[in-house]
């Protein structure tokens, strides 16, 4: 096990020049990182105790140039590694393979990636964009690759993205193959792979300026990465291989030329009895039994539908979702990383654990869920919500060995007052099983509250859970979490910024630097000016869960110090 | 080695800053107007991104709504960015009328603008966009009391000849 024990992060934004007429921005964002062994090299330990030890500089460059109706970006990653070599017995070695599996480097230790670059022209009649594009139809629940630097995923559709306008009318076409982030921004690199192309080919029509509505139809068409053996295998998973890729399944099985069709209508309603309203049904039609672990595949259908009602000082959204094998798209991506549908699950995303992130991920689930805002006068604005699910696939990624209906409310508030404001949350979520299986319970409440301690500013954040799985077959210990941090801003010019860690789960691949369980931290912040912030960290925090954008990813811990530098220019 | 170098010169030399212009692009709005930052050419606008699940953004909202009350006569607009996802997009329009305010919010559910603008998705994130269709002046992240130093920006972009 290695552990992270010091990071140099250099951010940079600098501003235009000109370039071949037209304005040229560049930002940059650099990363250093230095890895500590826990153990050395077997034999040599006393001798050379840091031997594995290794550095890591991880940066990234955006350039984009316009003038006029054009726009070109690109975005270069690099990743190094330093102190990655050894000589034994006169036999140069590495501690860390770099790349692999089609990629290649001139420099064994380096990396250099053209990661994204794309070319976009605007005309009176709409746009047209080749390269590197996102794409996201009608809530997600067809079509959705988008950037997600929360978790660090970005893969894009390289290809082309054109839009035709004309009166209320608009046309959309996205075409091309999946893109994958390869150097990660968060996450050690090594072992770095070749992209491992889906074709992805989308047409969305919109009609707008019908009345108070707008209505869309749109179809997607998928053609999976056939290349995902290695990834099968170290799943654990013990599906079939793909036929194409020479798999032990029947010949001819899996010869369709796409694996799956998606069809959908969206129709937005605005103001219609005082409501705002949208509803979306698609129709999955899966042709690949890879999608289904070697079953006949089946079809899959989503609907989901969302209406705001504005009474005075109150707001009400409702939300419901009936989702039947709308995940199946997801099969082969998730195992590479990404997803490429991500519709509404109605789930509290702070809130989602290794349990919970199933309910997202489920293939036969029922539910919706309603929330009321009511502004008590200017500044305080508190809201109550309630969600209920029936979650009833089993098996698989879902772990569930019988049905469950969940239910979640959650109650909280914002106030912005002068001098003082916060934002409070805290709820529970109850799992309960069909049958003697009993309940997964949690109980969660959060506050950040800006108030001021003098002429200091403070900002106090918490965050904590309590988690308790009840019986089951997959038995997992209770455990608490929780975060703290106080920031104090005695000028302008500083802020001193205290962190605090708690976790008892057994499962989470960290260890605190108080106790096993507690992490603490110290930040000191200094703005030299707008254009300019630097920060100096030196502690812990814990490794965990983190989800956003509908996709979850455990992000590492951390254990050492790190500098960074922010710059505006 | 020379990676390293090159980060390190970045920061430590920089550049002098020029004009950079905003690049233009068009979004949805809540209200389903299409709507793109040409629209307003000749006014000085703040881009400010922004989500649901955003903390800081949600505190600073407040002051941006002042701000641009105070404003607004004098040629200041608000376009405010949801980065929400399309699959929590119901979400964002009951959110900005819960709170009474007023200022234009696009949605940029296929994150088209955060790429032109914040490459590294910073929330939140503010640029000031000058009469002539220049980038004033950036900022990221929001702590109390940088409302103030907006407010300066604003008032001195909007007071500049344009």
């Amino acid at each position: 096990m290695i552990s992270c024990a010091a990071i140099l992060l250099l951010s940079v934004n600098a501003s235009a020049v000109e370039f071949a007429g037209g304005g040229l921005s560049i930002s940059t964002d650099s990363e250093f990182r230095y890895f500590q062994a826990a153990e050395g090299l077997e034999g040599f330990e006393k001798e050379f105790p840091n031997l594995l030890d290794y550095m890591e500089l991880v940066a990234r460059q955006n350039l984009l140039w316009a003038k006029g109706d054009w726009q070109v970006g690109t975005q270069w990653d690099e990743v190094a590694l330093f102190s990655n070599r050894y000589y034994l017995d006169d036999v140069l070695m590495y501690e860390h393979e770099l790349v692999t599996e089609g990629l290649r480097s001139p420099w064994p230790d380096a990396y250099v990636n053209l990661e994204k670059i794309w070319v976009k022209r605007s005309t009176p009649w709409g746009t047209v964009q080749v390269g590197d594009t996102y794409a996201s139809f009608g809530r997600g629940l067809a079509l959705n690759l988008v950037r997600n630097t929360d978790v660090d995923i970005d893969t894009t559709l390289r290809g082309f993205r054109t839009s035709v306008e004309h009166g209320d009318f608009e046309l959309t076409a996205v075409g091309g193959l999946t893109n994958q982030q390869q150097v990660q921004q968060d996450n050690p690199n090594y072992l770095l792979r070749a992209n491992r192309h889906t074709l992805i080919a989308g047409l969305r029509a919109d009609r707008y300026g019908l009345g108070p509505a707008s209505l869309g139809v749109h179809g997607v068409a998928y053609r999976f990465s056939r290349e995902v053996d290695t990834f099968l295998d170290a799943s654990g998973l013990k599906w079939p291989q793909p036929c194409v890729s020479g798999g032990d399944c029947e010949p001819g099985a899996d010869t369709e030329p796409l694996d799956a069709l998606v069809g959908g209508a969206t129709l937005e309603l605005f103001g219609v009895g005082g409501m705002d309203w949208f509803v979306e049904g698609d129709v999955f039609h899966h042709m690949s039994s890879d999608l289904y672990g070697g079953e006949d595949p089946e079809l899959g259908y989503a609907v989901y539908g969302s209406a705001a009602a504005y009474v005075g000082a109150a707001t009400i959204l409702v939300e419901g979702k009936r989702y039947v094998d709308t995940e199946r798209l997801n099969t082969l991506p998730a195992l590479e990383g990404y997803e490429v549908v991500s519709g509404p699950t109605l789930e509290d995303e702070r809130v989602i654990t290794e349990d919970s992130s199933a309910a997202l991920n489920s293939n036969d689930i029922t539910g919706g869920r309603v929330r009321v805002d009511r502004a008590v006068g200017d500044q305080l604005t508190p809201y109550v919500s309630m969600a209920l699910y029936r979650d009833t696939e089993e098996g698989g990624l879902h772990f569930n060995e019988t049905p469950e209906t969940i239910f979640h409310p959650v109650a909280g508030g914002e106030f912005f007052g002068e001098k003082v404001q916060w934002i409070a949350n805290a709820g529970y979520r109850h799992d309960e099983r069909d049958g003697d299986y009993g309940a997964d319970r949690m109980a969660h409440a959060d506050v950040a509250v800006d108030f001021p301690i003098g002429s200091y500013h403070t900002e106090f954040i918490v965050d904590a859970r309590r988690f308790s799985w009840g019986e089951n077959a997959n038995q997992q210990a209770d455990f608490n979490e929780s975060s703290i941090s106080l920031g104090i801003a005695p000028s302008d010019t500083w802020t001193l910024v205290l962190y605090n860690d708690y976790s008892d789960n057994p499962l989470i691949p960290s260890e605190g630097n108080l106790t096993e369980a507690l992490y603490g931290a110290m930040e000191v912040h200094y703005h030299s000016n707008a254009a300019m912030t630097v920060k100096a960290f030196y502690g812990a925090y814990k490794a965990g869960i983190r989800c956003a954008g509908g996709q979850c990813r455990n992000l590492p811990g951390f254990e050492g110090a790190r500098v960074s530098i922010q710059s505006n220019f | 080695m020379r990676l390293l170098f090159y980060a390190l010169s970045l920061v430590l030399v920089g550049s002098p800053a020029s004009a950079e212009p905003a690049p233009d692009f068009q979004l949805r709005s809540i209200n389903n107007d299409s709507v793109s930052l040409s629209d307003y050419k000749g006014q000085v606008v703040l881009i400010d991104f922004w989500a649901t699940w955003c903390g800081p953004c949600k505190v600073a909202m407040p002051h941006i709504q002042r701000i641009y009350d105070e404003n607004k006569k004098d040629g200041f607009v608000v376009l405010s960015i949801s980065i929400d996802e399309a699959r929590t997009a119901s979400k964002v329009k009951p959110y900005i009328k819960s709170r009474g305010y007023t200022f234009e919010v696009l949605l940029d559910k296929e994150t088209e603008v955060v790429p032109l603008y914040n490459p590294q998705k910073v929330l939140p994130y503010a640029v000031l966009i000058d009469r002539n269709g220049e980038v004033a002046w950036r900022h990221s992240g929001y702590v109390a009391g940088d409302e103030k130093e907006l407010e300066k920006q604003v008032k001195a972009i909007l007071g500049a000849t344009p």
